[in-house]
């Protein structure tokens, strides 16, 4: 178990340090880069100015240079400066990434809340109008596209009735009420999306688990049929559940990008997307990196989960 | 050996033998193992006849039975066909010697591609090593389904339109295709209706004198080989531990191991002479063989010697054909 | 032993029969299909109304709908109903090639990790597991954001029309094959065993007759399922990269970049906010739906 456990978390490692130099690759593929930008804004700079400032920036030595020399300072701790931000890096993630918890953590808790019960139901009765419209409920929620449903409601609840702001957090200091007004939008719309994937996942692991034989033993033995369900069902069905709520943490960290964008919400994503679109290449270079770890990590963790109900697939290497 | 030396072999073998490496679940987690599936085989199976391969599940009928056909490769030892070595090949040298030798799958539900046709299925080994015409292929396929007792009709048909029995007539068929002169049949009747299982061995017989067929016959239903069988090999763990002509093993079997066999058969009916629970103690694992004689452990008559040399196939009381690998034959009544 | 009928029962006309049962699915096949036709007309009833889909009539802003524009105009005064028709066609084929193209990335991966295994399968399988475990959104918005230019593509094509259509194409398969492969090895495994495919050994089968006349025709069905449930992937990523302005590239609409400046939309013009993002739901849902009945028209075991 030890081993898989190093085995898989040096995978992970080996994954990050390559995305780490693809993204590294990529943003520098990005539009414009510094020196374009001062040309633009100064018209008197001449070529041998701007050459003259390549040099001095490090911009003209090869990119496996650039990247090594980046690596070596990000290890260090030196992460660089953001232009849009005009602070160093670190100091824009960080309160970034508490807003991104915040409002992943709450959507998280009200998905799995709501899902857990709604797949059992669902699960317990196959084939019924409950089943049938669980099962359509959760279609609805995977297949509605999460942007527009924010603007549904942002239309519904803001526009017409106003009742809740369009967008934005609540300034610091805010009581409780405050931060509720400004989280349950962009909330409900990651839970309303979650909700979906997950009940079927809750469903169909129920289903399964109801299936085996203890269950009609334990029908037998006359236990009544709700307490079977609840009870032996729902507790070893959890277990690859479990499983893939680990895993979808991970994504659901990079799904609520457009959620924070469109109610500007200053999470992990609206940075990602702002910096990408500012070309401020050192926090985007970050910031996605930071994703990526926090989605390895998800990862990571989904399969010690897998690994910790069923030993087999530890060692036995790669199984069907 | 058995003095063959006068007669047509078509298939020859010395010391074979076959290990697989496999991981087996132990409580510190997996561990490698190594299956002895096959141990030294020394066979001569004559051209013309049927010699019959019986023995319990995990025995390495089977396991033998896919060498001889060219599906697994021995890990030592020789084997011959036609008089020329078939071993170290690579898989484009042993691709013609495939028209040679041809296997009957036991399971009539998965030998079959269920997208196919049957005259895809039929027409696919044509196509593979000849340059016929699809005309002429499409009519050698209705030769061979009516040989094998179908109508031609059925050609254009899918596996699943058929029954369990009809469709080992198509995998027989498909056998024919490249007329091959030694046909290894894996249990060909055993996932049959026993009602149909006779009407399927009936035609085996039938196509055996009309195509001159060799047949390897793998099964654990020795009622089935009394039908069939020309000579009998009774195999232990990896190992054959009789060999005589069928008459002579079922009237005067000397193995410990193939009496109890035969004593589990009140008569000799169709489907009575199931190798089942004949003997006490748990099967054998090819894993752990015992020392020595691998049948020891559960033999009445064991003696140390038994224990502590493995028994060479020889010549028995009953002479050169009949062959027993027991230290105490002759011995017991 | 009877001899049917002339016609054919081969095994997808089983499932066929199978997926009538499924009247969700049904409706939801027969709701795509005259959206498919609607759009394939779309240059008709440009003709028939009179309009054009990229005409700016800057005087007639956001107006309701008319007899001329019977859905009204968008904010820079082009007909709705036209540019809704135009931006299917687009939405949908986006979505059609891309979860082809990345299917077919899928399938061969996972052909061949499955068919050969050991090394090749171990080696293909960390690399899929790798990509899966990557953000998907953030990565495409970095890869639909590079400048072309830097890329070394020469000019015309960077300036051209189609590019935005091309790349995102390209960037939707090169993280969507995923499934497709994890799926396609499975089955493969389990293929694997079927005696058929040791006959088809047997009868001196090489290794790529194999794997393209006997399993990847048994692959097919479970293909069909998973592209039609990733085609509902695919749009949703489509529009959220269109709408955020990395997608398809205005004048060319789709149904995502019409919603772009939906925020500020939604305080006058609510309904233009409404009717791209409609019909990208009801689309998508129609695909989740369909996907849904082939899956257990083809293979009715599997419980979902």
């Amino acid at each position: 178990m030890k081993r898989f456990l190093l085995m898989r978390g040096l995978q992970s490692l080996v994954v990050l340090a390559v995305m780490s130099f693809v993204i590294y690759g990529l943003i520098g593929l990005m539009p414009g880069d510094p020196i374009d930008l001062m040309i633009s804004s100064d018209p008197k700079m001449t070529a041998a100015d701007a050459a003259r400032l390549r040099t001095l920036y490090g911009l003209d030595i090869p990119l496996y240079e650039r990247y090594w020399n980046w690596l070596l300072s990000a290890l260090s701790g030196d992460l660089g400066y953001s232009r849009l931000f005009g602070q160093p890096v670190l100091d824009v993630l960080f309160p970034a990434l508490r807003n991104s918890l915040m409002l992943l953590g709450t959507a998280f808790f009200m998905a799995v809340v709501i899902a857990i019960p709604l797949g059992t139901l669902a699960a317990a009765k196959p084939r019924s109008a409950t089943d049938y419209s669980v099962n359509l409920l959760a279609f609805a929620g995977i297949s509605i596209p999460s942007f527009w449903l924010a603007l549904m409601l942002i239309m519904f609840f803001s526009v017409t009735l106003g009742w809740l702001p369009a967008g934005g957090i609540a300034p610091d200091g805010s009581g409780f009420v405050e931060n509720l007004r400004y989280i349950v939008l962009p909330a409900i719309t990651l839970t309303i999306v979650s909700i979906g994937s997950y009940s079927r996942y809750v469903r169909s692991s129920m289903l399964e688990v109801l299936r085996q034989d203890y269950i009609r033993t334990a029908k037998a033995k006359g236990a009544s049929g709700r307490r079977i369900v609840w009870m032996h069902g729902l507790r070893n069905a959890m277990i690859p559940v479990v499983t893939i709520l680990a895993l979808d943490f991970g994504f659901l960290f990079s799904g609520a990008l457009v959620t924070e964008t469109i109610y500007s919400w200053p999470g992990m994503g609206k940075l990602i997307f702002d910096a990408v679109m500012g070309n401020d290449f050192n926090l985007a270079l970050v910031a996605l990196l930071f994703a990526t770890a926090v989605t390895l990590l998800g990862n990571l963790l989904a399969d010690l989960c897998y690994a910790w109900l069923d030993p087999r697939i530890v060692v036995g290497g790669d199984e069907t | 050996m058995t003095d063959l030396s006068n007669k047509d072999i078509i298939v020859s073998t010395r010391h074979l033998s076959k290990t697989f490496d496999t991981k087996v679940a132990t409580e510190k987690g997996w561990q490698q193992k190594t299956v002895k599936a096959v141990s030294d085989i020394s066979l001569d199976i004559v051209r013309g006849e049927t010699l019959a391969l019986v023995g319990e599940s995990g025995c390495g009928k089977t396991t033998l039975g896919r060498i001889l056909s060219l599906f697994y490769t021995p890990t030592a030892g020789e084997f011959t066909i036609n008089g020329e070595n078939v071993v170290g090949l690579k898989r484009k040298q042993i691709k013609p010697l495939r028209q040679h030798v041809q296997m009957i799958f036991q399971d009539p539900m998965s030998s079959l591609n269920p997208r196919h046709t049957v005259e895809g299925i039929l027409t696919e080994p044509m196509k593979i090593f000849g340059t016929a015409s699809a005309e002429e292929n499409r009519q050698k396929a209705g030769d061979l389904l009516e040989a094998a007792g179908l109508p031609r009709e059925d050609l254009r048909k899918y596996p699943h339109e058929f029954s369990g029995g009809q469709r080992q007539r198509i995998t027989i068929a498909r056998a024919l295709a490249l007329n091959p002169a030694f046909i290894v049949a894996d249990e060909p009747v055993s996932a049959l209706d026993v009602s149909v299982q006779s009407q399927i061995l009936n035609l085996m017989k039938d196509l055996r004198e009309e195509f001159n067929l060799t047949y390897l016959f793998i099964s654990h239903d020795l009622a089935v080989v009394h039908h069939l069988a020309d000579r009998v090999a009774v195999m232990y763990l990896g190992r054959i531990v009789e060999i005589a002509s069928r008459d002579s093993l079922f009237n005067n079997a000397v193995h410990p191991y193939t009496r109890a066999l035969l004593s589990s058969m009140p008569t000799i009916t169709p489907n009575k002479g199931k190798i089942g629970k004949v003997l006490q103690g748990d099967p054998p694992s090819p894993i752990d063989p015992p020392a020595g004689c691998p049948f020891n452990p559960r033999c009445a008559h064991a003696a140390d010697i038994c224990r502590q040399q493995i028994p060479a196939l020889e010549k028995s009381q009953y002479g050169e054909s009949h062959q027993v690998a027991c230290h105490l034959k002759g011995e017991l009544i | 032993m009877s001899t049917n009928s002339v016609r054919s029962n081969s095994p997808f006309l089983l499932a066929m029969r199978r997926f009538k049962r499924h009247k969700l699915a049904i409706a939801s096949l027969a709701l795509l299909l005259s959206m498919i036709a609607l759009v394939i007309l779309a240059p008709l009833f440009e003709q028939f109304l009179g309009v054009d889909a990229n005409h700016v009539d800057l005087f007639n802003q956001k107006s309701a709908p008319s007899a001329e524009h019977p859905f009204g105009t968008d904010e820079l005064g082009r007909d709705v109903l036209v540019r809704l028709m135009y931006g299917g066609r687009i939405s949908l084929f986006t979505g059609l090639i891309a979860a082809l193209a990345a299917a077919t990335i899928g399938t061969v991966v996972g052909l061949f990790a499955g068919y050969f295994g050991g090394r090749l399968d171990a080696l293909l399988m960390r690399f899929t597991d790798s990509v899966i475990a990557l953000p998907l959104l953030p990565l495409l918005i970095v890869l639909a954001a590079i400048d072309l230019n830097k890329l070394g593509l020469p000019a015309s094509v960077v300036e051209s029309e189609m590019v935005s259509f091309y790349r995102i194409i390209i960037i939707v398969a090169l993280v969507g094959w995923t499934t497709v492969a994890r799926l396609v090895r499975g089955a493969t495994l389990s293929l694997k065993q079927r005696e058929f495919v040791m006959a088809a050994e047997g009868v001196g089968a090489s290794h790529m007759h194999i794997m393209f006349k006997h399993i990847f025709p048994n692959l097919i069905s479970p293909i069909i399922v998973a592209v039609t449930l990733s085609v509902g992937n695919v749009i949703l990523l489509e529009s959220v990269l269109s709408f955020m302005g990395l997608g398809i590239q205005p004048p060319m609409p789709s149904w995502g970049n019409m919603l772009t400046n939906a925020q500020e939309l939604i305080w006058d013009a609510p309904m233009l906010a409404v009717y791209p993002g409609l019909l990208i739901f009801v689309t998508v849902i129609s695909f989740n739906f369909l996907g849904d009945g082939l899956q257990d028209a083809f293979d009715p075991k599997a419980e979902v």
